[in-house]
């Protein structure tokens, strides 16, 4: 038993590096728990980003995870008969433990302003109205989708033809599934109906909470053609494990065709007995690309 | 020091062991699900009749579980099941796929359907009441009555399949119904199914309970299937068997009825206008489109149709707001029970109903709509009224000379799509929101 101790602290850093590394490079099964492929440009530092972060914490990790185990071990009172020596710190080891970290971190936050300005603040701009983009008169892109997140579900819809939402020409989307086409700049706006959610596209990187009374624009691109999975990532109440949705990237013509099929169920003022759905099996949630 | 050393870590081991296992293995026992039985209705008869229902109840509880089962294994009766045209009405397959556990195979197939999705709201018996209802505003739908609001037949008919599956596919907004439209075709068809033979199942419990509280003296014992009838007296047994049988196959017809009664709508010739699809079109279409709305307005403040007495003036529900619905009235105003008064209403409280609420009329001005939003939606409720709600259903020429002709429900429909765009008038945004009536 005189081990036991430290070898249960052992199994830290080891149990917790081998899973990691099984979820980077399994592709399947329980343990296949990395990031889905990231199809959207405009966040490919975000992954860049997270990798460095959790390079740098790994290391710390797996170090603090040893020094614990070695003291342990090499301490263990049932052994080790020494008396303890008691330390009273080490002023240059202090420092540098504290001078190290300081540049890591200042230089991490240095170099994820950047990121953090075009995911969150440099919103997509549009010409305005002097007709030339990157003038001084440019105006903010407007949102052309909406996502209202709501117990529990997601209600979508689209800008009309005049591109804002909000106007009698909206376009109301499928409940829980968002379109868009593949290879454009998109807007979107998002509100909650009632508590807080948080939209999370993992394929597009693109998390951002819902604030109840508030307007929230997030923007991406979507550069591979595929159905993907929508989540709540705000715990938000019972149901918060029904907020499943579902994103579909396709080309813009088939994008503007669905957008018709909308607009003609949206008018539609003629009883007609519900089409047979489509089985939603055949879209399974992964990203195979649907036609 | 020596207290560290002579200290082993064995006995701490072995505790901490225990007590992960006790935590593991501890709080499994689930108990069996069973079909509860309709106390609140059982209650009402009760001050109705002046008679104890118990016995009602229990022997009730004992037909019904003979015919339909157990939450675990429900069973389609076996007389819907045998009649050619009742058969098709629910399959046993989809009733077993929905019911029982949550449980799942290799391939993904869930099963236990119901428990998953539906229950914490709609408890085991569909009665509305499960842990989260009381939460919820408005209360989840009780189906024991067999009433549903949204759906394409005509008040006071069953809505048809395709109205249920609607409902699971697109959710209820406005509600707490959300949307299951990610789940599988089949998942929603076992569940259209079961929620088919609950709504059915709860409609015989209560025409049962009704049936023993008027026709039987239930003090001096009567029952409703005597078995001891069985060998003295064959022919009463016969009657009293084939009065229950005939209960369920009527309640079972009025769901096969439903596809034929749906209120055909044919849509206005093409160039009508239409809010939304024409508010940004011709001059020409704009203005006809203007003279549309302008003349729904007047319909729904006129006497006809008179929408603004409950919806109010200004279209927000603010009209009558003191009225209940079918179900709260059930067991209140049907009962002669104050549905406010607080001591009076507890005894119904104390078997499970939820505190009434007023049914509000729907503030017209928000957009959302529970039914729906297309014009075809809006229309349906017009002319069909609400289910088990004050909405009533506004009559149409040529049939009733006094009602509104299809233009004109049209015309109303562009009124009610174009308010949540409309300015409230001048008036109503001057009064400051705290001397409002209805803020
Ligand atoms: C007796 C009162 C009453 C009258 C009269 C009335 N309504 Fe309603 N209406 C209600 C109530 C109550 C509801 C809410 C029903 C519910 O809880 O779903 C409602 C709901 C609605 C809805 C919402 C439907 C949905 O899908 O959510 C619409 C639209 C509507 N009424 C339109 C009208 C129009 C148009 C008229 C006139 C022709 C009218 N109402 C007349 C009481 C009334
Ligand atoms: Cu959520």
């Amino acid at each position: 038993m005189g081990k036991f101790w430290s070898l249960l602290f052992l199994c830290v850093p080891v149990l917790g590096t081998a899973m990691y590394l099984a979820g980077m490079y399994t592709s399947s099964g329980p343990l296949a728990m990395w990031f889905p492929e990231n199809i959207n440009p405009m966040a490919e530092e975000i992954d860049l980003l997270h990798d460095i972060i959790l390079a740098l914490s790994g290391v710390v990790f797996v170090a603090t995870g040893l020094a614990i185990f070695l003291f342990m071990w090499c301490y263990e009172c049932g052994c080790n008969k020494q008396l303890a020596k008691f330390v009273h710190g080490n002023h240059r080891v202090e420092l540098w433990w504290t001078i190290i970290p300081t540049i890591v971190l200042v230089a991490l936050a240095v170099y994820q302003f950047k990121v953090y300005a075009d995911v969150r603040i440099n919103r997509p701009m549009m010409a305005g109205a002097d007709g030339v983009k990157g003038t001084a008169d440019d105006v903010p892109e407007p949102a052309s989708f909406e996502v209202m997140g709501r117990q529990f579900e997601w209600r979508i819809r689209y800008a009309g033809e005049d591109r804002l939402l909000d106007t009698p020409d909206d376009i109301l989307g499928d409940v829980n599934e968002l379109h868009c086409p593949t290879g454009t700049v998109m807007v979107g706006s998002l509100k909650s109906a009632d508590v807080l959610h948080s939209f999370f596209i993992p394929a597009l990187r693109l998390k951002n909470d819902m604030i109840p009374g508030t307007r929230q624009i997030v923007w991406f691109q979507a550069d591979k053609i595929g159905s993907y999975e929508i989540v709540c990532a705000e715990l938000c109440g019972w149901g918060h494990y029904k907020m499943k949705g579902r994103f579909v990237a396709e080309p813009p013509d088939q994008f503007q065709a669905y957008l018709q099929r909308l607009r003609e169920k949206q008018f539609l003022r003629e009883y007609v007995p519900a089409p047979p759905q489509p089985a939603t099996d055949q879209v399974a949630l992964d990203n195979q690309p649907t036609n | 020091m020596n207290r560290l050393r002579n200290h082993s870590s064995g006995p701490l081991v072995i505790t901490t062991l225990i007590a992960v296992a006790v935590s593991f293995l501890s709080g499994c026992e689930v108990p069996i699900a069973s079909f509860s039985s309709n106390l609140v209705f059982a209650k009402r008869l009760e001050i109705d009749s002046g008679m104890k229902m118990e016995p009602a109840v229990n022997e009730t509880q004992s037909i019904l579980a003979e015919m339909f089962g157990t939450p675990d294994q429900p069973t389609w009766p076996k007389l819907l099941s045998e009649d050619q045209e009742l058969a098709g009405l629910v399959s046993q397959q989809r009733l077993t796929r929905a019911a029982g556990a949550v449980r799942s195979d290799q391939q993904d197939n869930h099963f236990g359907l119901f428990r998953e999705h539906c229950v914490h709201c709609h408890s085991v018996v569909g009665n509305g009441v499960g842990p989260t209802s009381s939460f919820l505003n408005p209360y989840p739908r009780d189906f024991r009555m067999g009433i549903f609001k949204f759906k394409t037949t005509p008040k006071g008919k069953k809505p048809t399949r395709e109205d249920v599956m609607r409902l699971l596919t697109e959710g209820i907004m406005g509600t707490s119904m959300p949307s299951f439209r990610l789940l599988k075709q089949d998942d929603l068809e076992a569940l259209t199914d079961y929620a088919i033979y609950l709504a059915i199942r709860g409609e015989v419990e209560r025409r049962l309970m009704m049936e023993a509280a008027s026709e039987l003296d239930l003090d001096k014992g009567e029952r409703l299937l005597d078995p001891a009838l069985k060998e003295s007296a064959p022919d009463d047994y016969q009657d009293q068997l084939r009065l229950i049988e005939e209960t369920v196959t009527k309640v079972a017809q009025s769901w096969t009825g439903a596809a034929s009664s749906v209120t055909k709508v044919e849509a206005p010739p093409a160039d009508y206008p239409l809010f939304g699809r024409d508010t940004a079109g011709s001059k020409e279409a704009q203005d006809r489109l203007g003279a549309s709305i302008a003349n729904g307005r007047s319909i729904f403040h006129g006497k006809i149709a008179n929408c603004a007495s409950c919806h109010g003036n200004t279209a927000m529900g603010d009209g009558q707001t003191n009225d209940y619905d079918d179900w709260t009235k059930d067991w209140t105003i049907l009962a002669k029970v104050d549905p406010r008064d607080k001591e009076h209403i507890q005894p119904f409280l104390d078997v499970g109903a939820l505190k009434p609420r007023n049914i509000l009329p729907r503030n017209l001005r928000s957009g959302i709509y529970r039914g729906g939003s297309q014009p075809v939606d809006l229309y349906h409720r017009i002319v069909q009224g609400i289910d088990g709600t004050p909405m009533p259903a506004v009559g149409l020429k040529p049939d009733n000379p006094q009602g509104l002709s299809t233009e004109e429900v049209w015309d109303l429909v562009n009124y009610l799509l174009s308010l949540p765009y409309e300015h409230i008038t001048q008036q109503s945004s001057q009064v400051p929101p705290y001397q409002r009536e209805n803020p």
